[in-house]
């Protein structure tokens, strides 16, 4: 197995993964998904409200926060954690938010109690206050997967497609339609006319060149073991971070199977 | 249970044996339900 | 309120709200959106298509 960096940018990654099968990629793009844990707010104890947003909505509007923590690997998951899911410092965060208006509540009045774990956006705004109104929550983030809610989504665009390779073949005329055709500029024409594959990883595999021409001449077939895989993380942790420990708990999984196998036998 | 009288903005217990809701300082029919001074607690979903 | 997350996708788009609106003032909303780094069509119709009302229904409170 192989994988090619192709483009790396803060929340955003694409790289090429090749010598897998696809259901392997199919693996890492629902881990991204839904199975990386990440902190979020999960419950709220409200002491005052006067705002107009009712108090579900504020729970909501609050949960929905990315939280980024520089020690995430040191919480534990609160059913793993050792106080069997009471709530303790090892798989809660405690939080505040006291505002008193008017003016906008954002995502950086939130102050936790650890210093490592912050609003992944400081200038998300949550609700806005009037003259006079008040706002007082106290409550806990926790870690927790995709799968639980979406608010503990660690990637938000997670995908990926075959390499396809475009073949054109001695019987194109050089007529230039299957190049104004493709929406993505893969192909281009040569100094002799004759089409030909520039930027075959942008290439969507959409068959309009194929159609479009007359003499039957281009060919377009994936490549079944390489794929151009790309993911977006929701801002809990950089791109590169989210693919790393989705291909952990991979891991993990794995070897837990593996031992729940050995048991059986 | 406090109410409070949208029109003299007192605080008003209602007397649920009396029939008809009416504020006794002023006469008044709209009260308004205060928010309990209690903790809510809630899940963020 | 503009919605914390994108309906769809999930990814944060209430972070960039408020420049936004400042800024489809004087710049079509197409050229902001993209300068804001949000390019998927389910996040961009958050913003394009959210009417804030809060402003005006809290003086009625």
């Amino acid at each position: 197995m192989k994988v090619e960096l192709l483009e790396l940018e803060g929340d955003r990654i694409r790289f090429l993964l090749s010598g897998a099968t696809m259901a392997f990629a199919n693996g890492i793009r629902r881990v991204c998904m839904a199975e990386v844990p990440c902190l979020a707010i999960d419950e709220i104890a409200l002491y005052d409200n006067t705002s107009v947003l009712f108090d579900e909505q504020i729970a909501l509007r609050i949960g929905l926060v990315p939280l980024k923590a520089e020690n995430l690997d040191t919480f534990a998951r609160p059913e793993d954690c050792e106080c069997g899911g009471q709530g303790c410092p090892g798989c809660r965060v405690d939080f505040i938010l006291s505002v008193e208006g008017p003016g906008m509540v954002y995502s950086r009045d939130i102050h936790f109690t650890d210093p490592g774990v912050t609003a992944a956006f400081d200038n998300i705004p949550l609700v806005v206050l009037g003259e006079g109104e008040k706002l007082v929550i106290e409550g806990f983030a926790t870690k927790r997967i995709g799968s639980d809610h979406a608010k503990w989504n660690s990637g938000t665009l997670c995908g990926y497609k075959s390499l396809p390779s475009i073949e054109i073949s001695g019987a194109c005329n050089g007529c230039g339609k299957c190049v104004k055709e493709c929406p993505r500029q893969a192909l281009i024409q040569d100094e002799g006319g004759r089409a030909k594959a520039t930027n075959t990883l942008n290439c969507s595999l959409c068959k309009l060149c194929i159609e479009v021409c007359e003499a039957g001449a281009v060919k377009i077939i994936p490549i079944l073991d390489s794929f151009v895989m790309t993911a977006e993380s929701s801002g809990e942790m950089p791109a590169k971070e989210l693919v790393a420990s989705a291909s952990q708990e991979i891991r993990k999984r794995a070897v837990e199977f593996e031992a729940k196998l050995a048991e059986l036998s | 249970m406090a109410y409070r009288c949208t029109r003299c903005k007192k605080t008003v217990e209602v007397d649920y044996e009396y029939s008809g809701i009416r504020c006794p300082y002023c006469g008044h029919r709209i009260l308004m339900k205060e928010r309990p001074t209690t903790v809510k607690r809630l899940k963020a979903v | 309120m503009i919605p914390v997350r994108c309906f769809s996708c999930g990814k944060v788009i209430a972070n960039v709200w408020e420049e936004y609106r400042e800024r489809i003032k004087t710049e079509p909303p197409g050229k902001v959106l993209d300068d804001l780094g949000v390019d998927k069509c389910c996040c961009r119709r958050m913003l394009l298509s959210h009417v804030e009302i809060v402003d005006i229904l809290r003086r009625y409170q």
